[in-house]
């Protein structure tokens, strides 16, 4: 922290001191205020009682189903992005990386303008011939929630794949491996950290989601009402319960950041 | 003759012209830094396709751009030694060398064991657990060596194999690796800048130059053109 021992001329001017500062207190003190309107003695309570409850139930199982979704198909879409030179490799990365930047609420309304049972491009196809309704069902959670974090995981995955040195796999394929015994075991090894931090990542984001999900799949307690969506409604109910919802959303937030510190946020030492 | 290769391949802004053949013997590749002596082991190797011509190794074709013949290198069964030798991080030395053993089929155990009787007779036993960042550059190289001839392979490519090695280390290497090289068949190529690995481990030289001071040794004639 002290500016000692700097080279003369790379200092640190005052206003930056001040200017960061400022940044640190804007991020943290939400962060402060949250945590000091949980009620403590009754988080436990509060979150595995009544509506909360159904919500992280909710959440909890819609979440890892999108999670897993993005990982199997971002794994393979990452692949591709990371290994295989084609035209227009850029205007796809692209594509796949707009969810990312899109607003959720219209995601949700082009999810609708996809799947919507009525008017849906493919979803009256889906419901005439599979009888699956996405629309107002846990399983259009599901795919609101891995249409956001898709791009977070296969993100993540394609640089993991970009940094591995080429020469381990080859070394393999000399010591008689073939392409997909060096994927499991080579590959997938050495790209394990990316692998973590892009799941955990696109956990979070799934857990998290809100816009798309009330477009596409509705607010129903119970069915489709995941926590964001809930700790949104309980703030005029039942603030308690919704300040407790928040802190458990924060918490598992903050788990995922460690998880991820080995290979985001700087090495592990 | 155990190689017969004739062709030429383009890495970026590279293009070698090759023409060698060898029998069962140590070949020394030389020349100075970027002129190709990689890139003609990967060709060999079946990690780099040939662009034009042919590659006959034992007999068998193992590339041929005329009938779109290309064996990969998992079907070559080469043993490579890597510029940087290439250990897998996450293994330990003795899983590394038991790999290719493992890849033919074996069992764990079984090649585990072998592994830890390879590693013995080049007294490097005691390295068996440890992980690759655990060792020094020139034990690397050790492990790496016992890894690439454990296989038996059919053709052996060694990039820079001493290049980690101090003066002792390097001198005692060495004449363990000729015993090894002589007691297999097959054609082995050394990547070296050293004169005293080429005088003292290998038959004869393929010296990669320009095509302006193009050398020609008999057997081979090796130009690269840029």
């Amino acid at each position: 922290m002290s500016a000692r021992g700097r080279q003369i001329g790379a200092e640190t001017p005052k206003f930056v001191w001040v200017g960061a500062m400022l940044a640190l207190l804007f991020l943290s003190l939400p962060l402060v205020g949250l945590l000091k309107r949980v009620a403590w003695t009754g988080v436990f309570a509060s979150v595995t009682s009544g509506p909360a409850s159904e919500a992280l139930r909710l959440s909890l199982i819609t979440s890892v189903f999108a999670t897993a979704i993005a990982f199997i198909l971002g794994l393979p879409l990452a692949w591709v992005l990371a290994r295989i030179e084609f035209r227009g490799r850029s205007i796809v990365r692209a594509l796949v990386m707009l969810p990312m930047v899109l607003p959720p609420v219209v995601g949700g309304v082009a999810l609708l303008g996809a799947y919507g049972k009525s008017h849906g491009l493919i979803g009256g196809l889906l419901y005439d011939v599979f009888g699956i309704q996405l629309t107002f069902s846990p399983l259009g959670v599901v795919v609101a929630e891995a249409f956001v974090a898709l791009p977070f995981l296969v993100m993540a995955v394609e640089s993991g794949l970009r940094s591995i040195d080429p020469r381990y796999e080859e070394s393999a394929a000399t010591m008689g491996s073939g392409p997909s015994e060096r994927f499991w075991k080579v590959t997938l090894r050495l790209l394990s950290p990316s692998l973590i931090a892009g799941v955990a990542v696109a956990w979070a984001r799934a857990l998290g989601e809100f816009g798309a999900t009330i477009t596409f799949a509705g607010n129903i307690e119970g069915r489709t009402q995941t926590t964001p969506l809930a700790v949104y409604l309980l703030l005029e109910s039942d603030p308690e319960a919704a300040y407790a919802l928040s802190f458990v959303l924060l918490a598992v937030c903050v788990a995922v950041l460690i998880a991820m510190r080995g290979s985001w946020l700087g090495r592990r030492s | 003759m155990s190689v017969m290769l004739k062709g030429s391949v383009r890495q970026g802004r590279l293009v070698l012209d090759i023409d060698i053949v060898a029998g069962d013997e140590i070949v020394a590749v030389s020349g100075v830094n970027g002129i190709g002596k990689t890139t003609l082991l990967r060709v060999l190797a079946g990690l780099l396709p040939l662009d034009a011509g042919i590659l006959q190794v034992n007999g068998n074709v193992l590339d041929d751009i005329a009938h779109q013949l290309f064996v990969p290198a998992h079907l070559r069964n080469v043993g490579m030694v890597f510029q940087d030798n290439a250990l897998l991080p996450f293994l330990s030395a003795l899983d590394n060398v038991a790999y290719p053993v493992l890849a033919t089929g074996a069992s764990r155990q079984q090649s585990r064991k072998q592994a830890i009787d390879a590693m013995g007779e080049h007294g490097i036993g005691q390295l068996a657990e440890m992980k690759p960042t655990q060792l020094s550059g020139g034990q690397q190289q050790r492990v790496a060596l016992v890894r690439a001839l454990i296989g038996k392979p059919q053709m052996i490519l060694l990039d820079e194999p001493l290049s980690a090695l101090d003066e002792d280390a390097r001198r005692e290497v060495r004449v363990w690796l000729k015993d090894q090289l002589n007691a297999l068949p097959g054609t082995k190529f050394i990547v070296t800048h050293d004169r005293l690995d080429i005088a003292e481990l290998c038959d004869r030289e393929i010296a990669l130059t320009q095509p302006q001071v193009q050398l020609t040794d008999g057997l081979s004639q090796t130009t690269i053109v840029r």
